[in-house]
């Protein structure tokens, strides 16, 4: 499976470097190439991509400003002269981070990442349930039974319609296994299934009563993801 | 893709561009190419930004041009750039920046020929090897 990506960087040496370094790497399809923010968005607005590789300080919007407007998130590999951004790379959830100028081994690294990640996800999207050590035993749980995730302290509480079941768990241990499930990270206390929504008001969603918040940084992704008319 | 067996000029950081090139000469050509087409008007920018005593504008521009060195194994004014780049984010006076600006100007007049002759000899490797 060939990934299709796009490269957004206004200096035309790392455009050349990053195009040419996709070429040799073989399973990358580059659908295009941008000088600026803008010109990207307005690509993306009616195109699907897979991958993105990002600068981060160009003229007019930042990499971060487009990430911000985006309906969907694709893979993102930040590409930048600085290391300055590792807080919000963090926060964007980017796929890896490359300081300018690297190498093609370094490239082809980050690459590798990503395909182990798309592939992981891809066999997490055939399982049907999942199964969680609660009440002293494992408990399996159908994904479409679940309706949010909440983090408190070491624990995670999984609610259904009918209980919770709370486990020794990490929020980001269960979103790297559920991602993929109609399951999304809305705030750094929350996962919710994104079926289950019932609606979104501002920065909240509500489940079956329950309202919880979205991040700032996460609103953009749960609108592309929801079937939004 | 042409691997075709060439050594950088000696003054420039060879290891560098080893690792980046991995002995495609065309790339090679082209990237040399570009810096020589792009960076003087870059560095001219940085000039005026300099006279008008334009600190974070010049900031912005010498970020831009960091990487670009290295493209071309200009490792040392990366480093120049990188400190230049450091040391305007601490100030908006001009005149605390002004040894680290004639640093990096100085180098980089020093260098630009040696750029020039490089894409030369690359060019001159891709049509003996075709």
């Amino acid at each position: 499976m060939k990934f299709k990506c796009i490269i957004v960087d206004d200096e035309p040496l790392s455009r050349s470097f990053l195009e040419r370094y996709c070429e040799k790497q073989g399973n990358l399809e580059i659908m295009g190439s941008f000088p600026d923010a803008e010109t990207a968005f307005h690509y993306l607005k009616s195109n699907e991509i897979d991958l993105l590789f990002l600068d981060v300080e160009m003229p007019g919007e930042t990499g971060f400003d487009l990430l911000d407007k985006l309906l969907y998130m694709p893979k993102v590999i930040l590409t930048t002269g600085k290391t300055d951004y590792a807080f919000d790379a963090f926060q964007y959830n980017v796929s890896d981070y490359l300081k300018k100028p690297f190498p093609f081994t370094r490239f082809q690294e980050s690459i590798n990442k990503v395909t182990e990640t798309n592939n992981k996800e891809k066999a997490e999207a055939t399982k049907e349930d999942i199964f969680i050590k609660a009440e002293g035993k494992f408990i399996r749980l159908n994904y479409q039974d679940i309706l949010y995730i909440e983090s408190v302290g070491d624990y995670v509480k999984y609610f259904t319609d009918s209980k919770y079941y709370l486990t020794h768990s990490t929020l980001k241990a269960v979103e790297e296994k559920m991602k993929t499930k109609h399951f999304m990270k809305v705030h750094r206390s929350y996962i919710v299934n994104l079926n289950k929504i019932e609606d979104i008001q501002d920065n909240s969603i509500v489940i079956r009563g329950k309202v919880i918040p979205i991040s700032k940084s996460m609103k953009p992704e749960v609108m592309g993801r929801i079937n939004v008319m | 893709m042409k691997n075709i067996p060439f050594s950088f000029d000696l003054r420039l950081d060879e290891e560098f561009l080893e690792s980046m090139y991995e002995g495609d000469v065309e790339h090679a050509s082209e990237i040399f190419s570009l810096f020589i087409d792009m960076a003087p008007g870059l560095v001219k920018d940085i000039d005026e930004s300099f006279a008008h005593g334009a600190v974070e504008p010049l900031r912005s521009k010498v970020h831009k041009l960091k990487p670009t060195f290295s493209f071309v194994g200009l490792t040392t004014l990366t480093k120049n750039a990188e400190e230049l780049e450091e040391k305007c984010k601490g100030t908006s006076d001009i005149s605390d920046i002004k040894d680290l600006y004639n640093e990096l100007k100085n180098n980089y007049s020093q260098s630009f020929p040696i750029i020039e002759k490089e894409l030369e000899r690359l060019k001159n490797q891709i049509n003996q090897g075709v």
